[in-house]
């Protein structure tokens, strides 16, 4: 009784086969779509305004400023800041720099702060810099391997970040300020009085 | 004593002692690759860096990227790891300030985690698939010679016959389309037809029989025969795979399609203060080269001003400058570095800038075409009167250059 039936090639059983076999073609099919999109989504890569930081604690920032003396940030709670991470030798910083000084005279009247980050920068060169530019009057946190930059999440300068007045960080800016930023997102935080 | 025993003994020997031979070279392998104990804070701070994207360069690890950031994000690594944090505490801190997009390799949770197992789980279904497909090709290759010599002279028609009809019963036996297997269907259904009649012919059971018998051995002799001359990728699921492969063609184009026609918005990377572009990805190896010659002989000013140039071709002008800058501070005195540096400020946007230094490589050497263009330049852009003057003159001593056409039309109308 087994001899041949034995020997009947398992081939030719086609409707159960080719319905497994079709069944093996979907599943394979569905990894594949599975896999593709998983590396799709990782392809695009994320938006850098886009901070993991926002809507969480600003990160610590303390450390020896500029023009000497030091800083901690967490002097300034209550407050509204805008914290800038710059360097002397970051083209767009130059070309922003006389926004935020403008920013600074109108803003800080109502409360606003500002705080530079300045990174891997020699402090002369800095300082020449901050002196070429109008002078900012607010402080500036060195920074001279980029560490706090990095703290901060930063892709790439300059970069600037407002804190709210709990702590948190509420906007990002990723390359050269502009006046409607600073409109969008700092002036309806500030509660002082507007000055003419 | 013959040989014949020993053979078999022998060889079984000799396999062990290959495979031990074998094993034993891989663990020397593996304990050279794993170097000699524990690795020094440098080579772990290093083995951590190189798992962690540069935020500024992307395509690069923090180990590899000459970056400002990358530097910053090297000395928080040893930092970290220092003060006794694990590596993947220090990968953690980074996730926390960029999101996950900062690690190289994908985390081992939520989708990422599927990158991981898909070649885990792959590995072994692949293996098992294959080993299914070699013993089905062999028991078919091994069938073929036991029928052709025994079976099939075989006239036991009334056995075959009978074992056909209920193999066929049972639907064990589904002749396929091939004339063996029409011929077969027909013959099993004669015989069905036969069986069934009230008044049973012996005659034409005994013909129905045999001619079932015929039919059966013949197409066991067909598919026996033809199977094992095609190999075993006739066991292949073709269709899957071309399924799969169509599958994986489409996926490719579409996130192909996909990637390059994401436009580059306000919301896009600034480098510098250049979008990224395509010839910076080319550079990119390039850049790396330059940067760790820098990084081997620091004093040599011509390792700086050719990663000066590199970073220049590519747009990064802040990383540019600052390359000239060290390069301008171990040779004070080369005019041609402070020409480049002098460019690159022209074309960033900060003419201002380079023109004092241009002014005074302007008098230094009144007849060299590239100082005056560049001059020129800085003059037109801070809209200095004498970028007229200084544009011709460059016109009269280089008039082919190729970028004089460019300037000539800028001086329409003067």
């Amino acid at each position: 009784m087994t001899g041949v039936l034995d020997a009947v090639p398992d081939r030719p059983v086609p409707a159960g086969g080719r319905r497994r076999r079709t069944t093996r073609a979907l599943v394979l099919l569905a990894v594949v779509a599975l896999v593709g999109t998983v590396l799709a989504s990782r392809l695009g890569g994320p938006a850098p305004t886009r901070s993991v930081l926002l809507d969480r604690p600003a990160p610590p920032l303390a450390g020896p400023l500029l023009r000497g003396g030091s800083f901690d940030l967490g002097q300034w709670r209550g407050e509204v800041v805008v914290v800038n991470v710059w360097a002397s030798w970051c083209i767009p910083c130059q070309r922003e720099q006389p926004l935020l000084v403008s920013t600074y005279e109108q803003l800080a009247p109502r409360g606003l702060e500002m705080v530079g980050i300045n990174v891997r920068d020699e402090p002369k060169t800095a300082r020449a810099f901050l002196e070429r530019y109008g002078q900012a009057p607010w402080p500036s946190v060195m920074d001279p391997d980029g560490r706090r930059a990095v703290d901060w999440g930063t892709f790439a300068l300059p970069e600037t970040y407002l804190v709210n007045r709990d702590g948190t960080i509420v906007a990002k800016a990723v390359g050269e300020l502009d006046a409607a930023w600073i409109q969008d997102n700092v002036v309806p935080l500030l509660t002082g009085p507007v000055t003419p | 004593m013959t040989a014949g025993p020993h053979g078999p003994v022998a060889r079984r020997w000799a396999a062990a002692a290959i495979l031990v031979a074998v094993l034993a070279l891989a663990g020397v392998g593996l304990a050279r690759a794993s170097g000699d104990g524990t690795p020094s804070p440098q080579q772990r701070a290093d083995a951590v860096s190189a798992t962690i994207r540069c935020p500024t360069c992307q395509g690069l690890s923090i180990k590899d990227s000459p970056s400002v950031l990358a530097t910053g994000s090297r000395a928080i690594v040893e930092q970290q790891l220092s003060q006794g944090r694990t590596p993947d505490q220090v990968r953690q801190y980074f996730v926390d300030r960029y999101g996950p997009f900062i690690l190289l390799s994908p985390q081992t949770r939520g989708p990422g985690l599927l990158v991981w197992l898909i070649p885990v789980l792959a590995l072994p279904a692949a293996a098992g698939l294959a080993w299914r497909w070699v013993r089905r090709a062999r028991a078919t290759r091994d069938r073929a010679p036991a029928m052709a010599a025994g079976r099939v002279p075989d006239t036991d028609a009334d056995g075959d016959a009978t074992q056909a009809l209920q193999a066929f019963g049972c639907g064990e036996l589904d002749p396929d389309d091939s004339p063996a297997g029409e011929a077969l269907r027909e013959a099993l259904l004669v015989r069905r037809a036969v069986g069934q009649d009230d008044v049973t012919d012996d005659a034409a059971l005994r013909r129905a029989e045999a001619r079932l018998g015929a039919a059966y051995r013949r197409y066991l002799t067909r598919t026996a025969r033809v199977r094992p001359s095609t190999g075993p990728g006739r066991t292949l699921p073709r269709r899957s795979l071309a399924a799969v492969t169509t599958a994986v063609l489409v996926l490719t184009a579409g996130v192909a399609l996909a990637a390059g026609a994401r436009t580059r918005g306000v919301n896009d990377l600034p480098t510098g203060d250049l979008p990224g572009s395509a010839p910076q990805q080319r550079a990119a190896p390039r850049l790396g080269e330059l940067a760790a010659a820098t990084a081997q002989r620091p004093t040599d000013a011509r390792a700086w001003v050719a990663l000066g140039r590199a970073y220049d071709g590519t747009g990064q002008f802040t990383e540019a400058l600052a390359a000239y800058d060290k390069a301008l501070a171990l040779e004070p005195g080369a005019d041609d570095v402070a020409l480049l540096r002098a460019g690159v400020l022209v074309r960033a946007g900060s003419p201002r800038e380079a023109l004092p230094v241009l002014a005074a490589l302007g008098a230094k050497f009144p007849d060299d075409p590239d100082t005056l263009l560049l001059l020129g330049l800085a003059q037109d852009k801070t809209g200095a009167p004498e970028s007229t003057k200084t544009l011709r003159r460059f016109l009269q001593l280089a008039p082919d250059a190729p970028t004089a056409p460019g300037v000539r039309s800028l001086l329409v109308g003067r």
